[in-house]
Formats: structure tokens, sequence, C-alpha cells
């Protein structure tokens, strides 16, 4: 399985799966769920933190959180 | 509207324009206080719809009914506790998905409930066309299109609050079934909010709730899809703005232009009204002095109140051009590209990103800036915020080390083409931050934080401000302090003139001022000699004496204790202070003072009191020293709780005292 840090930024991709359950639940309150299409806005040079866009909202977390998002690209 | 409902709560996600919208309906009848046991804020007006009159409460913004946040959960509790209430709930109609969510949760509450669908002109900019009639009738409630920004809509969604009588909530938890909730439903809802409030890392409450949420996503998610439409429109010039902002290298060099220009403004636009001020209130001691028969009122009123409330009110350029500057970074949604660009460096520290902005104010003056770190989610990182934010060279500090250093080296000494004065001032200032960063690194061992908390926060557009709500909040604020540390700053001064004024042996002080005020002819030496016997005979002169064996190992006499001890109320005291002790007469440029200590000699040794190593070791203590009582003030108002400030007094004026110690042992 891959993470956001796999693709280029601004590439469209698809969540799959969050490994931790309140990461889970913080961004179903973005509006962020499994399924939802999301893409690296930005990175700082070391990619921490970075910045995701999903449902219309951008986030920001850092990237050991960034890393448990789980994703594929969208075909 | 049913005559039952008294109170009517805005509620909605943050940055969804919900204050803007409460200052449209509220207007400058505003409160800011205190929700009941908690350091959240809650502001409070008052609506009048036709005729009637609502409380009018602007909850702080959240994103759910469960939220661990302070602010979030003390949201959901005065829900949950609403009794004669209704919600305006409003929503930022470019992101449904997500305040849909929080909306959700809302609705099933059982409280009458109206949807208000804001930004709606910047929703139709980005291509967005929603259809609000079916959103209206998929969700079982009335729905208001409204921008705050543009004023537009507020008058119909005011009309639409006069509405809100019935409660027709869809069901959106557990199951599919979309009826309204019976009354049995709704109470073991909130038993159930409740329990997961009390108890947030119950792993059974959690597991329950993800499965609602992600029923409830699922039916919004549905819901959108019949409702909304999305047209790809061109990129704006904010949205190209924006990657500059947040680029790796072009975000910090935009991000330290911007600090600096912050900075530079608060440092310089504060002064003429600063001076107008100052001014302001001599005219008015003076005239009072004047005015009024002698006497202890008299003197109480222009040596007390008066320069007392001065002392608050000088602050007042800084707090609002500073506020200014923080609202309008807030407003434009810049605040948050400066945590992205600044959370990786702050955290080795046990800071945050957002931690910056109170840093960089804390130049300026540290109060605002400890209200400013509000903004930090994260409760240990906001805590060491607030600790450190003191150690930052505040402007207070200027005059103390403007004159110390002035006694240090001459005021034409280079080294290079760098004037030596001005290059020791900027050590000074770094000094300030490195400490603050090296503090938090101690306070981040200290200080225990039981939640398991991780950095993800929203980050909204970048967009232009709202300068009504900004300068609505500007003023609310800025009355906000006056009144908060206002009260604590004019007790301490009225006890600080008390000391003054008053001493253990009275009758003979008495004689001293009537011979005085007997000397009509009196010289400004004989009135300056007067003064200074007045306050070594003074209760305050008397601690002076007695605090003196603590404070010779960092070498300092009892006049230099007074000023430290008068200081304790305000930093740039000490300059005042000890004019009065040298008995220099009000000298703003402070030369006649620079001579005085030039020429002060011990009267054992013969050897100039003020030594390099005196000197140094006093800047060192004005550098770390927690010697402002409206900080201590604010700190105790922000934490809600007397250990932080005593902990923030302890810690500081202990290492003020040991590094001075170390400093005048090793230089003399």
């Amino acid at each position: 399985m891959k993470t956001v840090f796999d693709y280029k930024p601004e590439t469209p991709l698809v969540l799959e799966e969050v490994m931790q359950e309140d990461l889970v639940l913080k961004l179903l309150e973005f509006g962020i769920a499994k399924g939802s299409e999301i893409q690296m806005k930005s990175s700082m040079r070391s990619g921490d933190p970075v910045i995701i866009s999903g449902a219309n909202t951008n986030i920001l977390l850092r990237k050991k959180e960034a890393k448990l998002l789980f994703v594929k690209p969208v075909k | 509207m049913e005559t039952a409902i008294q109170t009517i709560y805005l509620a909605g996600n943050p940055n969804c324009g919900k204050s803007s919208l409460f200052n449209l309906l509220a207007g400058l009848n505003q409160k800011i206080s205190n929700i009941p046991g908690t350091t959240v804020e809650k502001v409070t007006g008052r609506l009048k719809l036709n005729g009637k009159s609502f409380n009018l409460i602007d909850l702080p913004g959240s994103y759910s009914m469960s939220a661990k946040s302070e602010d979030e959960r003390v949201a959901s509790l005065e829900l949950l506790k609403a009794e004669n209430a209704a919600v305006v709930f409003v929503a930022d109609a470019t992101r449904l998905e997500s305040n849909l969510s929080y909306f959700a949760q809302i609705s099933d509450l059982g409280l009458p409930t109206i949807l208000v669908l804001n930004m709606f002109d910047l929703a139709k900019s980005k291509g967005i066309v929603l259809d609000v009639d079916a959103l209206s009738r998929e969700l079982g409630v009335l729905v208001v299109t409204t921008s705050a920004r543009n004023n537009t809509g507020i008058e119909k969604l005011k009309e639409t609050m006069y509405k809100l009588e019935r409660v027709t909530q869809s069901i959106f938890w557990g199951s599919a079934v979309k009826t309204p909730l019976n009354h049995s439903q709704v109470e073991n809802y909130r038993k159930r909010i409740n329990s997961t409030l009390e108890n947030p890392d119950d792993e059974t409450g959690k597991a329950h709730w993800l499965q609602e949420s992600i029923c409830r996503k699922a039916h919004i998610q549905e819901i959108i899809q019949k409702v909304r439409k999305i047209h790809s429109v061109p990129a704006t010039f904010l949205h190209k703005l924006d990657l500059v902002l947040l680029h790796p290298i072009w975000g910090l060099a935009s991000m330290f232009a911007i600090l600096f220009i912050v900075f530079q403004a608060v440092f310089y636009l504060a002064e003429w009204p600063m001076q107008a001020i100052e001014w302001f209130f001599s005219q008015l001691g003076y005239v009072l002095q004047s005015n009024m028969p002698s006497g202890w009122f008299r003197d109480i009123l222009v040596n007390g109140v008066v320069s007392g409330l001065a002392g608050i009110v000088v602050f007042l350029p800084q707090i609002i051009i500073l506020f200014f500057f923080i609202g309008l970074m807030e407003e434009t949604g810049y605040m948050t590209r400066v945590s992205f660009l600044s959370d990786r460096f702050m955290r080795r520290f046990g800071l945050n990103g957002k931690s910056v902005i109170p840093l960089v104010g804390g130049m300026a003056c540290a109060i605002p800036s400890i209200m400013a770190a509000r903004s930090i989610e994260n409760k240990k990182e906001k805590l060491i915020t607030i600790l450190v934010t003191p150690l930052m060279s505040c402007s207070a500090r200027l005059p103390v080390y403007t004159l110390l250093i002035s006694l240090l080296v001459s005021p034409q000494h280079k080294i290079g083409v760098f004037h030596t004065g001005g290059l020791i001032l900027m050590g000074m200032y770094i000094l300030g931050f490195v400490s603050a960063l090296l503090f938090s690194l101690v306070f981040n061992v200290f200080v225990k934080s039981k939640v398991k908390d991780f950095f993800i926060m929203e980050v909204p557009e970048l967009k232009p401000p709202r300068w009504q709500a900004l300068f609505v909040t500007l003023y609310t604020k800025a009355m906000s302090f006056l009144m908060g540390a206002g009260k604590v700053i004019l007790t301490v001064s009225i006890l600080l003139f008390f000391l003054m004024e008053y001493g253990p042996n009275q009758t003979q002080r008495d004689k001293l001022k009537t011979e005085f005020e007997a000397n009509t002819n009196a010289t400004e030496e004989e009135e300056a000699f007067f003064s200074k016997q007045m306050l070594e005979t003074s209760y305050i002169g008397k601690f002076g004496k007695t605090i003196e064996p603590t404070i010779t190992p960092l070498g300092y006499d009892w006049k230099i204790g007074i000023a430290l001890l008068t200081s304790f109320a305000a930093r740039e005291v000490f300059v005042g202070t000890m004019s009065v002790i040298y008995g220099v007469a009000n000298d703003p440029e402070g030369v006649g003072l620079r001579e005085k200590l030039r020429s002060e000699k011990d009267p054992k040794t013969g050897k100039p009191i003020y030594s390099i190593a005196v000197l140094v070791s006093l800047m060192i203590f004005y550098a770390f020293a927690m010697q402002c009582m409206s900080t201590l003030a604010i700190v105790y108002k922000e934490t809600n709780s007397i250990k932080w400030p005593i902990v923030q007094l302890l810690s500081m004026t202990g290492t003020a005292y040991l590094l001075s110690f170390i400093a005048f042992q090793i230089l003399s």
C-alpha cells in the first residue's frame, strides 16, 4: 500500500485506508472518509508538515500522521 | 416563534463566518465572558426580532459534538444543557462535507435548528451550484443563504429565525431510517455524547461514535450528490498567491518579511498614540492636583488611580495594532500558513507552528500575545507558549535597556559601522528569543499532557479580510483587555501608592511633609531631596532595606532594590523609580539620571556603584525576571489556574537571580 508521499503533489488520489482510529474520526470531522478523493497540495522540503486537500477542505498534518493515510491513484 | 425560546445559539465549524454573522446580528451590543469553570470565552449579545429580545450566543467553532479540545468540548456541553433554546447552524457553503457532518450531530439534539449557508457568493464564484430547496427538503430544516462579508441575506435570516418554531430533524445516527427522532432516542443520543465527552478515551464509546460518524458521512454524501454541482473555474489571484505563500522557500521568505513588517508597525505606529496617552494622563493628573483640595483622596486619585489607569491605557495602542495584524492574518487565513511554515522548527522546542505569532507579538507586549495563544488547540503547546512568551523582550524592557546600555557604553562608541549600543540591544532581543526556546525545552519535559493528541488543522482558503468584522473584534478584545487586566493593575498601583505614601514612622513623615509644604520657594534639589527622604522612610523604602542582603550578591543596593520592587508592577517603572530615588526631576531623555548614576559611588569602597558587573547583572535580571503584574493576571485568566503564574514567576525570577548572580560574580 502506498502513501501520499509516493506520489507527486497535486496527483488525484483516493483514500483507501487510515491506520489509526482517532485519525479516521478527525478526518471524518473534515468530511474526509475512505473513498474520498484527496491530493497533497503542498509540503515543506523535508515533507513535514504537509497540506492535504480533500472534500473541498485543506488540512495541515504532520508527516507521521500523513504516513498513516494509504492511497491509490484516481482511475 | 414560540415564546419559550429565549436563547439562540450560533454554532458551526471554525472559519465558517459564524462570528461575522454574529457581529451583524448583535452589532456592538456584545459581552465577552468566560464560560464558568473554563478559560473558554463566550460572546453574548442581544437580538431583537419583531419587538422581542433574545440572548444570542456565539459558541466556539467546532467540528464535532465529541471533540476533545477545550473550546469544542465547551460548545458541546453548552448545547447539551440548553433549555428554551434554538440553534442557528452556520455552514460554509463551499465546504458542505465538513460542515454538514457537525450540523447532523447538532440537529439530532432535538433543538429547533435552522441551517445558514454562509459564503454563498464565494461558493458561486468557485463554480459551486447548490439547490437550496432540495437541501432543505432532504435535511428537513429551514435553509437560508447569506454572505456575511457582503452583508447579504441577513434580513431573510432574521425573518427565518422568527419561524424557529418546529423541530424537524432527520435521523442520521445508527440506522439509515430517516424519521424524526422520538423523545427517548434524543435522550439516549444526548447521554451518549455526554459519556463520550466525560470519557474521551473509552474504546467502546469511541467505536460507537466512529460507527455513527461513518453512517452520517454516508447520508451526507448522498444528500450532497443530490443538491450540489461543481463547475471548474480558472484559478484566482488569491489561489496563485497562496501557491507562493505555501512554497517551502518563497513562503518562508514572505513569512519573515511579513513578520518583520508587523513587528516594525507595532513598534513605531504605537509610539505617537502612546505619547499622546501619557500626555493626556499627565495633564489629567496635573488638573486634578491643581484643582482638588489636598488630602489623601486627592493623592490616591492622582498618584494611585490616574497613574494606575495610565499604566494600563498606555499599552492600548500596541495592543490594538498587534491585534489588528493578528486579526488580519486570521481573517485572511494567513495565520495557518505561518503555522505550516514554522511548525517543524518550533516542534523541536515543544511548541508548534501557531506559537510563532505570540512569540513575535511578545516583542511588543506579552499581554495581547498571551491572549493570541488561544488559537493553539494543543493544550500542552498552548501552555508552553503562554509560559515562555514573557521572555521575549517586550517594549516595557526597552527604557530599562536603553538606560543601562547608555551607562555601559558611550552612545558614540562603534564596532565597525555599527553602534555598539545598538548591537547590545539587538543581543538582548536575541537573548529573549533564545531563552524562550530553551525554557520551552524545559517546560516540555515537566508539563504533562494526559491527552494523546496529534497536530491536524484546517487550512482555510486565502481570502480578503472582512473589515467590519475585524474592527468589531478589535473593539471587543480591547475592551476585554481594559476591563480584565485593568482591574488587577489598578489594584496593584493603588497598593503601591499606599506603600510609597505611608511609612512605619508616619508622624515623622507628616512633619517632613508639613515643613516641605511650608517652604513655598523650594528649589528643584530640595524637592528631589524631600522625595528621596519620603521614599526612604516609606514602607516600600523599608522593604528595599529589608531585601538588601538578598540582592547584595547580585551587586545591587537598597535603592536598586526599591526599583526592583516597584517595577514588579511593570518593568518600565524601574526608570521612573530610579529618577525619584536619585532626585532627578521628570526628565524624559533620562540624561540627568544617567549622569547621577555614573557618579554614584559606594560609600564604603568609593568605587562606582554602576560598574560593568552591576549593569550586566541588571540587564540579565530584567531579561529574565517576571516583573509584569498585568502579564501574570492574563496568564491566570488564560490558564484559569493560579499554579501557572506562580510557576512562571518563580522559574523566570529564579533564573534571573541565578544568572545575574553568576554574571556579577564573574565580572566583578
